[in-house]
């Protein structure tokens, strides 16, 4: 491995590690949560929802931590298109969730700002971290396999 | 196996649209007005949360749909297989989850339910076919 691949290799792997973590802590969040927002005190319409949000964001983070672990060495060398479009997309996600955060940061009561505040600056930092793969260059470019190579003209 | 990808990349964008307006086309918003104020915000967030996922899905997918129909890029034989798991779980809870008291005995919203369910498994099918190699 290129000496110049390993700090985005580590890094995406350690941002694949902290995003798995995330997931499970949403599959038990609806549990966890009740105690400060006293989601059982709500319509059960309501807990289903949150129930079901909390499942949404596990998958989709789980989805996200298995793709950058798998191909965060690919990711590292400059992984072309497929590559980019990849982490740059994971970034617009996270954009995203960070620009609710802020949102929320904007309403919510004291005693949640703290919380609002660092879940915010994580999700910024995730977005950081994609944006910085997504326009990674190497010297070492070349192929990948994330890299898209067009099969052969069989007329030539 | 890529014509095939791309619609399902335009329907994808086009339920993310459609996704945005749910409260409005299903006459939802005073429903969701009278809704505690957490309830409310997480309601919000998730619609936002599935148009976005949606989207990129879309994108993705049109992006790279020859790609994606070549089979031949790791990469996206794991997107196509995370897009597949995503969409039959959606198509699985279609079924389990909600009521058939919301459809049962209604012409209209039995068949909207079918169709949302072959529309699910067809997505799911439809990357579980790329993610299996595809037209190769």
């Amino acid at each position: 491995m290129n000496a110049r691949e390993v700090p985005l290799t580590v890094l995406l792997r350690l941002v694949a590690t902290v995003q798995g973590v995330v997931a499970a802590m949403y599959l038990f969040l609806p549990r966890v949560s009740d105690v400060a927002l006293g989601i059982s005190r709500l319509p059960s319409e309501a807990r289903l929802l949150f129930g079901r949000h909390c499942d949404l964001i596990a998958l989709i983070l789980t989805g996200c931590a298995a793709l950058t672990w798998r191909f965060a060495r690919d990711f590292a060398r400059g992984a072309g298109a497929i590559g980019r479009w990849l982490a740059a997309t994971i970034g617009v996600f996270w954009t995203f969730r960070s620009l609710q955060q802020l949102d929320a940061l904007l309403d919510c009561e004291p005693w949640m700002l703290s919380a609002h505040l660092a879940a915010c600056a994580f999700s910024a930092g995730l977005a950081l971290v994609y944006f910085l793969t997504a326009s990674w260059k190497t010297a070492t470019g070349g192929d990948t396999p994330c890299e898209y190579e067009p099969e052969p003209d069989a007329t030539r | 196996m890529k014509s095939c990808l791309q619609i399902v990349a335009i329907t994808q964008l086009g339920v993310a649209a459609l996704n945005l307006f749910l409260p409005r086309i299903l006459k939802w918003k005073e429903d969701i007005a009278r809704m505690p104020l957490l309830l409310r915000e997480v309601f919000h967030v998730h619609a936002w949360f599935i148009s976005i996922t949606l989207s990129i899905f879309g994108v993705m997918t049109w992006r790279f749909a020859s790609e994606m129909a070549a089979g031949t890029n790791e990469a996206l034989r794991w997107l196509d297989a995370g897009i597949s798991v995503f969409w039959a779980i959606r198509a699985v809870l279609q079924v389990v989850y909600y009521s058939s008291s919301h459809w049962r005995g209604l012409l209209l919203r039995s068949a909207i339910h079918v169709a949302l369910l072959v529309l699910y498994g067809g997505f799911a099918a439809c990357y579980l076919w790329a993610a299996l190699g595809g037209g190769n």
